[in-house]
């Protein structure tokens, strides 16, 4: 696979990640719970 | 991208006109590149914090690949143009985001815990979670691999090429270590991306117009990279970014209208980590967020109300000072803030609204929890372990920043810290029952009885976790008795959250600290992760045309084969131990590494001065050594001057690698090619990052024993032949006859 194909690929499988149903954005410590 | 053969001199001079120096700069550029990465994809894919040893593998895959095939063409650019990939996407907040995300996405494996969680998930979505978490890794570790391949190559040549092999490689050495230290005197000077890029760009810069074609474009590229490395450091939306010896601190002021809470967010590598707000003025007109029946009663607060009079206060993990405004509210006169991250504390000298660390009644102490509980002797009231759950490791080592602090031998040590009557508080976030049941079962294992535990939710008051209590329980639970409320708080907090603790679950030790794996052995991740290695690998042997490798591989391959797994091995089995003698803290690296130039340099010097050493004294001294360290318990030196341990433990721990040393300069002299004896050296060094997985089933110690048989491998592999004082033979061509 040349350079701009693996560049694609990379670019692909992050946009797929963040279009990911349920993306694990949220995390165990989350500002909006007002945590301290 | 296509390689320009025709246009590639062989014989070039590949950068500086002295090849001493050219062989010093490369071996700087190399390492410092690695620690780089190390660092940097670390905290942009949190994961990786965990899983150093990954990116040091396929850091050492790349440059081993450009040794094996250094007599290839050379061009630079295949180095620029991955970086320059990897510097867009952290340069991008949504592709850097996004790249964050890997780390959710791998965590569905479900045995690795990491700090934060996949919402519920079946098994089909944890699948395509994984496949893509993995899919993605994949893809950013073509990047990295492809980045070493020129940089292995330059310097393949050159060692090869070099009429003096111990001097070669001793150069080499001294700026693989000069590259090491300089990323870690970046990282100690709070340093962000742009400065380490900046150096790099200097350091590439030696040989852009002298390595491949089109030099004026790679400069256009390398300026590009340390363009895009500036905005890798910068966070839309913060306050401040700081990236510390230890991390990436980011502060976020909150707004009240959109978090419902005013005060200061700090988030480290891209996770929440603490917040820092004003407990003197809860709005207590918001129930939910501010429970009636916490008021007073927060995990600040309850420590200090289960000692009748808490003169004294210790705390492990103090952050930004939550824990010592709650002394302070609680009128103590004397409060120890240990915390190992000054970043930390300067973020709560500037930001948290109580003020604490202004007070006279705070002394703070910069170092490693562990660390501060073997060289003091002073006694406490009260001692707290705060929430000190980490994000990052410091080192090549597969225990985080916090595992040495909850070990048995740590809370032993912390016991004697504690004054007649004094009371322990350890806060826990326990995201699986079994780490509350582990933390609950060394406790009871430490002080005979077992601990008063309940699980603190999240609120307005703090984050929670679970909180146990140890020390003089009669003091405690007379506390508890005298104060209604906190009485009817606890007991309603065990009956809603109930922990189920049956004190079962295998205790963490200094030779078995593993807190976050259920039980010992290897997490399904790692296996993952190592399948992904292998087909990295014949990706990359195809890519960067070392086919042949395997029809010369040879004995005297597997002889350095092997003296670079066991010498890896040794190194994290070194820093491990020295970690908890010296506590987990940066500069335990910088002493190994100082300790492993020190032995590297002075077997060389050793082998030129005495060529005629028998190779059975080394071997002998190197395989005793080994046997001898398994026996030697380092901590027993944990209570000497700080200094005096350094130097001892350095010493001691990295003794094996003097005679380690003899051997391999000797056998690589007497290589017929250098660059492939380093290549070979450097594949063992990568199933050796791989075997350290070991650990989790055997302990640490017993990777000495591992050692052992690896040098045991090497001795049977050797090759023969005596060095002359040029230090350069070929005792594997053939004899020449008539």
């Amino acid at each position: 696979m040349r350079t701009p194909a693996r560049i694609a690929t990379l670019a692909l499988l992050l946009g797929l990640i963040l279009a990911l149903p349920g993306s694990p954005a949220a995390t165990a410590h989350d500002t909006k719970e007002g945590r301290v | 991208m296509t390689q320009k053969v025709d246009r590639v001199q062989q014989d070039d001079f590949l950068g500086p006109a002295n090849t001493t120096v050219a062989i010093f700069l490369i071996s700087v550029l190399g390492l410092f590149l690695e620690m780089l990465l190390i660092r940097w994809i670390g905290t942009e894919v949190r994961i990786f914090a965990y899983l150093q040893n990954t990116i040091l593998v396929v850091c050492f895959l790349g440059l081993g690949l450009g040794l094996f095939t250094s007599r290839q063409p050379i061009n630079l650019r295949a180095t620029l143009i991955p970086l320059a990939v990897l510097g867009i996407i952290f340069a991008v907040p949504l592709t850097r985001q996004s790249a964050g995300m890997i780390s959710g996405l791998l965590s569905a494996t479900g045995d690795i815990l990491i700090w934060g969680t996949l919402p519920a998930a079946d098994v089909w979505t944890r699948i395509l979670y994984v496949g893509v978490g993995l899919a993605a890794v994949y893809a950013l570790m073509v990047f990295i691999i492809d980045c070493f391949v020129p940089i292995g190559r330059i310097l393949g040549r050159m060692m090869d090429d070099h009429p003096r092999t111990i001097w070669a490689y001793s150069v080499n050495i001294a700026g693989s270590l000069v590259g090491t230290w300089l990323f870690v005197l970046l990282s100690a000077l709070y340093q962000p991306p742009f400065t380490w890029f900046s150096i790099l760009a200097v350091l590439v810069f030696f040989f852009l117009r002298k390595v491949g074609p089109g030099w004026k474009v790679n400069l256009l590229l390398l300026g590009g990279i340390v363009v895009a490395s500036w905005f890798a450091g910068q966070v839309p939306g913060a306050q401040r970014v700081v990236w510390s010896p230890y991390q990436k601190l980011v502060v976020i002021k909150t707004d009240p209208e959109e978090h419902g809470w005013d005060g200061y967010w700090v988030t480290v590598n891209n996770t929440g980590y603490q917040a820092m707000r004003d407990l003197t003025k809860p709005d207590t007109t918001d129930s939910f967020m501010y429970p009636p029946e916490m008021d007073g009663l927060s995990q600040y607060d309850i420590p200090l109300l289960l000692h009748p009079a808490p003169e004294s206060l210790l705390i492990v993990g103090a952050g930004a000072g939550n824990d010592a405004a709650g002394g302070l509210r609680h009128g103590v006169k004397q409060i120890t803030a240990v915390e190992i991250d000054p970043a930390i504390i300067s973020l709560g000298r500037a930001y948290h609204p109580e003020r604490p660390y202004a007070s006279p009644a705070v002394e703070i102490v910069t170092d490693d929890a562990r660390s501060f509980f073997a060289t003091s002797d002073r006694r406490f009231d009260v001692i707290v372990f705060s929430l000190l759950d980490s994000h990052t490791t410091t080192a090549m080592t597969n225990a985080r920043l916090d595992h040495y602090v909850y070990t048995r031998e740590s809370i032993n040590r912390a016991k004697s810290l504690l004054a007649p009557g004094g009371v322990m508080v350890l806060s826990f976030e326990a995201e699986k029952p079994y780490v509350a049941d582990r933390m609950a079962r060394v406790l009871r294992d430490v002080f005979g009885e077992a601990p008063i535990a309940f699980r603190i939710p999240a609120t307005g008051y703090g984050y929670g976790g679970v909180l146990f209590v140890s020390g003089d329980l009669q003091v405690a639970r007379a506390q508890i008795a005298k104060n209604p409320r906190l009485d009817s708080l606890i007991a309603s907090l065990q009956q809603i959250f109930p922990l189920g603790l049956s004190y079962t679950t295998l205790t963490t030790t200094d030779d078995w600290p593993y807190i976050y794996l259920e039980t010992p052995r290897i997490p399904s991740l790692y296996y993952l992760l190592a399948g992904l290695l292998l087909a990295l690998f014949l990706r990359s042997y195809r890519r960067w045309k070392a086919a042949g490798l395997a029809a010369r591989w040879g004995v005297s391959h597997w002889h350095f084969f092997f003296l670079g797994a066991a010498f890896l091995l040794l190194e994290v089995q070194n820093i491990s131990k020295a970690s908890v003698v010296l506590g987990n803290t940066w500069q335990v690296n910088a002493i190994i590494v100082s300790g492993v130039l020190t032995m590297a340099l002075l077997a060389n010097l050793i082998a030129y001065k005495f060529p005629r050493l028998p190779l059975s004294v080394a071997y002998t001294g190197l395989i005793g050594t080994c046997l001898a360290l398994y026996f030697v318990d380092l901590a027993q030196f944990a209570f000497l001057p700080y200094a005096t341990k350094a130097l001892i433990v350095g010493g001691l721990t990295t003794l094996p690698m003097l005679f380690s040393g003899i051997v391999f300069i000797r056998s690589f002299a007497a290589a017929a090619r250098k660059d492939e004896a380093l290549g070979a050296n450097m594949a063992g060094a990568l199933v050796g990052a791989l075997l350290q997985s070991i650990t989790f089933v055997t302990g640490i110690r017993a990777l000495l024993l591992i050692v052992t048989g690896l040098y045991c491998l090497a001795l049977l592999t050797r090759p023969g032949g005596v060095m002359p004082k040029s230090g350069r033979i070929m005792a594997q061509r053939p004899p020449i006859t008539p």
